[in-house]
C-alpha cells in the first residue's frame, strides 16, 4: 500500500558540499544512488515506490549549481536554481519568453520555491512544462561527471517517458538558452484541469518573422506523446511562407495529426487532438505578436 | 432486518431466568450501536434480543475497597463524564470521550464495546493498561472473572460462552504513584474509528518504573498488551535511550494490517510515535 | 539508515534532532514536536495543507526531508500568533471574515497570506488568488479567504 503520510523507504542521505564530492558519492554508490534537488518529484517517486535508492545525494548545498548568469551566448541557469529564480531570470529578455510563460504557469508558490529547473528536466516527465519551451528555444543542457562535461541539445537529452540520456555518474549542471534575436518571438500555453495541476496538453512556439512572412518556426508540444514532441511537419509548412489564416489552420491540422496522445484520467485522445489545434493557433499568435515587437 | 422476539428483563433475577431459558438462542443487545448496523447489513439475524440497556443493576460506576467497578450497560457518555473515572483513571475517561460521536456515546455501552471484540474497541487499551477483569454471568446464575488480557481470543471472538453475558468490568484503583496517558489516532478528531491507539500506566518510584502496563489498539487482531515493552520499562530509569528502545520493541510486538484507514507501515510508525509520546506525557515530559 | 543530527529554529525556538534520513519535515513537526497545526492532506504536494515557511519561504513539508532543512528557520501556524496569544492581523481577518469552514486548509492559507503580505502589502485580488493557487480549500469556494486577505491589504 502506498504511504503518503510517511516515507517508508530507507536510505542514507548525503549532502556533498562540492561537485567533486558529489561525483565521488555517485562513483561509490552507482545505481544505488539517486540525486535529489528540491524533492518535489523525487519524494513522491519514493512514496509511490517508483524508485528505491539506497542513497540520496542532495545537491542543494553545492552553491555553484544555483548560479544564474547571462552573457553574449545567452542565459545560463544552474541546474539547481529554484524554479522561482529561473522564472525571474527568464524575464530578463524577450528571447526567453516561452520558458518564462511555462515557469509562470507552474504557479504554485511552494513548488516554485522548492523545485529546480534541472529537476524538472531530469525527471523527464512527458508533461514537464519546461521542455517544450526549451525545445523551441534551442535549449541545451550540460552534464558533468568526474572526467569532464558534455553539452546536449534538449532534444537529445529527453529520450522517453521519465528517461533521459544521462549516465548514473552524471549530474546536470546547467541549462543554456541562446539569446533571442530580433524579430523572433516565442510563447507557451497549457491546458490543465485546474489552476495548479499537471498539464494535459502544452504547446510552445518560437517564430522568426520578417514582416508578414514566417522565416522559420519551431513548434513543440508536451503531454501528447511519450515524450515532448517537435512537430516538424507543421514547422516546414510555415517556414518561408507569408502568414494567413488558411495557412495557420493548415499548420494547426498538421499539429493535431502529428501528436500521439493517449486517453488518461486527465483527458481523452480525441479531446487532446482537437484542443491541440486550438492551443497551437493561440500560442502561434502570441509568438507572432511578440516577434512583431509586441509583448 | 428480522427479529422474532424481544425481551427486556427488569432485574437481575429476570435476566438469570431468561439466560437459562433461552440458552444459546438469545442475543444480548444494549446500545445497539454495533448490533443494529450488523443486523441491517444482514450480517446477523438474531432470533431473540435481550435488551439490557435499561437495567439499573448493570449501569453503575462504583469505587469500593480499592477497586473500581463499571456495569456493562453503563454508557460511554456516562464514563466520559464520571468523576470517579476522571479522578482515578483519566486514560479510560479519555478513551470514552473519543469513542464515536455524542450520539453513539449516549447509546453505546462499555460491555458492548468489549463484547464486540473489535481490534479498534476504544475502551480496551486503557482497560488492559489498568489490569481490568471482566465479570461474566453464566447460565445458572454463576459468575466468573476473567482478566481482560485473556478475554479476547481473536478477531471478534471472546471468552464468552453460549448463554453467557458480560455484566461488569473491574480494575484495581491505581495508586498515587501510577501515571497514565492515552492517545487515539483517527482520521480526524471526532467521530473517527481508531487507526492506532496506545494506553500506558506506569507505576513510578521516583524516576524508576516499578510496574508498566502498555496496551495498543487497532494494530493486531485484538487489542493487545505490549508485554515486551512493559518488561523493558520495568525496573529501569526511563530516559531518551530507553524510549528509543521501546519504539523499536513495540514495532516488533504489533501485527497491524493495511486497510482503508491506514497502511501497515503507517500504523507501525505511528504506534511507536504515540508510545513514546504517551510515556513522556505520563511522566510529564521529564525526559 | 544512518541517523543524522540536525538543528533548526522552529517558531523561534532552537531545536536539535537526531533523525532517520527518511523523516519528512511534516512528520518531524507533527509527531516529534506535536505541532499538529501543519496538516497532512494529500502527501504528494497537491493540496498545500502542509505548508510551512522555511527561511521565510513557503514550502510543502510533506515533500521536504527533515535533513534538507538542517539549519533553517521554520515557521508553522503555531508560531504566527504572538507568544502571549495575541493573534496576527491576518488571523483576526480570517475570523472577522469567517474565512473558515472545516478549518483544514486554514493553517496553510494563513501562512500563504502572511507570505504574500510580507512581500506585497497591497495585493490585488488576482495576486491573492494567484498566490494561494497551490492551496486547496474544499469548503469555502475561496471567496471569504480572498476577502480576508484583501482586508489586510494596505
Amino acid at each position: 500500500m502506498v504511504n503518503t503520510k510517511i516515507l517508508t523507504q530507507e536510505f542514507d542521505y548525503h549532502r556533498p558540499a562540492s561537485l567533486a564530492e558529489a561525483f565521488e558519492l555517485l562513483a561509490e554508490y552507482g545505481d544505488a544512488a539517486k540525486v535529489i534537488a528540491g524533492g518535489t518529484d523525487v519524494v513522491p517517486q519514493l512514496k509511490y515506490e517508483k524508485i528505491a535508492p539506497n542513497h540520496l545525494v542532495a545537491l542543494m548545498k553545492i552553491s555553484e549549481l544555483s548560479d544564474i548568469n547571462e552573457d553574449s551566448n545567452g542565459l545560463n541557469i544552474g541546474a539547481c536554481a529554484r524554479l522561482r529564480d529561473a522564472k525571474q531570470a527568464c524575464a530578463r529578455g524577450p528571447g526567453y519568453a516561452a520558458l518564462h510563460d511555462a515557469l509562470r504557469s507552474i504557479g504554485k508558490v511552494q513548488v516554485m520555491n522548492m523545485g529546480t529547473l534541472g529537476g524538472n528536466l531530469c525527471t523527464a516527465s512527458p508533461a514537464a512544462d519546461s521542455v517544450p519551451p526549451l525545445l523551441v528555444l534551442n535549449g541545451r543542457v550540460t552534464l558533468a561527471n568526474a572526467e569532464g562535461s558534455r553539452t546536449l541539445e534538449i532534444e537529445d537529452f529527453i529520450t522517453g517517458p521519465y528517461a533521459a540520456a544521462m549516465a548514473a555518474n552524471e549530474i546536470m549542471t546547467e541549462i543554456h538558452i541562446p539569446p533571442g534575436q530580433e524579430h523572433q518571438g516565442s510563447a507557451f500555453l497549457k491546458i490543465a484541469r485546474v489552476a495548479a495541476d499537471i498539464s494535459k496538453l502544452s504547446c510552445a512556439v518560437a517564430v522568426q518573422r520578417d514582416a508578414e512572412r514566417c522565416v522559420s518556426c519551431r513548434i513543440a508540444l508536451g503531454a501528447v506523446a511519450p515524450l515532448p514532441l517537435r512537430i516538424k511537419g507543421a514547422e516546414e509548412l510555415l517556414g518561408g511562407k507569408k502568414m494567413d489564416a488558411t495557412l495557420l489552420a493548415e499548420a494547426a491540422a498538421s499539429v493535431s495529426a502529428g501528436i500521439r496522445p493517449i486517453s488518461d484520467v486527465r483527458s481523452t485522445e480525441t479531446y487532446r487532438r482537437q484542443v491541440a489545434a486550438v492551443i497551437f493557433k493561440d500560442v502561434f499568435d502570441m509568438a507572432w505578436q511578440r516577434a512583431g515587437g509586441k509583448s | 432486518m428480522t427479529t422474532t422476539e424481544y425481551i427486556k428483563p427488569g432485574d437481575l433475577s429476570d435476566l438469570h431466568y431468561i439466560m437459562e431459558e433461552y440458552k444459546g438462542r438469545a442475543t444480548v443487545i444494549a446500545g445497539g450501536t454495533n448490533l443494529i448496523p450488523e443486523m441491517r447489513n444482514g450480517e446477523k439475524a438474531p432470533e431473540l434480543l435481550i435488551d439490557i440497556s435499561d437495567m439499573a443493576a448493570l449501569s453503575f460506576i462504583r469505587e469500593n475497597n480499592g477497586s473500581i467497578a463499571i456495569g456493562a450497560a453503563t454508557t460511554i457518555a456516562e464514563m466520559a463524564a464520571s468523576p470517579i473515572l476522571l479522578d482515578n483513571s483519566p486514560i479510560l475517561a479519555s478513551a470514552a470521550k473519543q469513542l464515536g460521536n455524542p450520539l453513539t456515546r449516549n447509546r453505546a455501552t462499555l460491555g458492548g464495546n468489549l463484547a464486540n471484540a473489535s481490534p479498534c474497541a476504544d475502551t480496551a487499551p486503557p482497560l488492559l493498561a489498568l489490569d481490568a477483569s471482566v465479570e461474566i454471568l453464566s447460565p445458572g446464575g454463576k459468575t466468573r472473572q476473567v482478566p481482560l488480557s485473556k478475554f479476547f481470543h481473536g478477531y471478534k471472538f471472546t471468552d464468552l460462552g453460549k448463554g453467557e453475558i458480560l455484566t461488569a468490568i473491574t480494575f484495581p484503583k491505581p495508586n498515587d504513584s501510577t501515571k497514565g496517558s492515552h492517545t487515539k489516532i483517527g482520521l480526524r478528531n471526532a467521530a473517527s474509528i481508531c487507526v492506532a491507539s496506545i494506553a500506558v500506566a506506569l507505576d513510578m518510584d521516583g524516576k524508576t518504573c516499578r510496574k508498566a502496563r502498555v496496551a495498543a489498539g487497532s494494530v493486531a487482531p485484538i487489542p493487545v498488551r505490549a508485554y515486551r515493552v512493559e518488561k523493558l520499562l520495568e525496573g529501569k530509569e526511563i530516559n531518551a535511550a530507553l524510549l528509543d528502545e521501546c519504539m523499536t520493541v513495540v514495532k516488533a510486538e504489533i501485527s497491524p494490517i493495511s486497510d482503508i484507514r491506514g497502511s501497515l507501515e503507517y500504523r507501525t510508525y505511528v504506534t511507536a510515535m504515540i508510545l513514546k509520546r504517551n510515556i513522556k506525557r505520563a511522566l510529564k515530559q521529564e525526559i | 539508515m544512518q541517523k543524522q543530527h540536525i538543528q533548526m529554529r522552529i517558531n523561534g525556538e532552537p531545536c536539535e534532532f537526531l533523525v532517520e534520513p527518511n523523516t519528512l519535515l511534516m512528520n518531524l513537526l507533527r509527531s516529534e514536536m506535536e505541532l499538529t497545526g501543519t496538516k497532512y492532506g494529500c502527501g504528494t504536494g497537491q493540496c498545500g495543507g502542509c505548508t510551512v515557511l522555511v527561511n521565510g519561504e513557503p514550502v510543502l513539508s510533506c515533500l521536504t526531508l527533515a535533513l534538507a532543512v538542517d539549519g533553517a528557520d521554520i515557521l508553522t501556524i503555531e508560531g504566527v500568533a504572538a507568544p502571549d496569544g495575541t493573534l496576527d492581523p491576518i488571523q483576526e481577518a480570517f475570523l472577522d471574515t469567517a474565512a473558515i469552514q472545516c478549518g483544514y486548509c486554514t493553517p496553510g492559507m494563513v501562512l500563504m497570506a502572511k507570505d504574500l503580505l510580507n512581500k506585497n502589502p497591497s495585493p490585488s485580488e488576482d495576486q491573492i488568488r494567484e498566490h494561494i493557487k497551490g492551496n486547496l480549500c474544499r469548503c469555502t469556494g475561496y471567496h471569504r479567504i480572498v476577502q480576508a486577505i484583501k482586508s489586510c491589504s494596505k
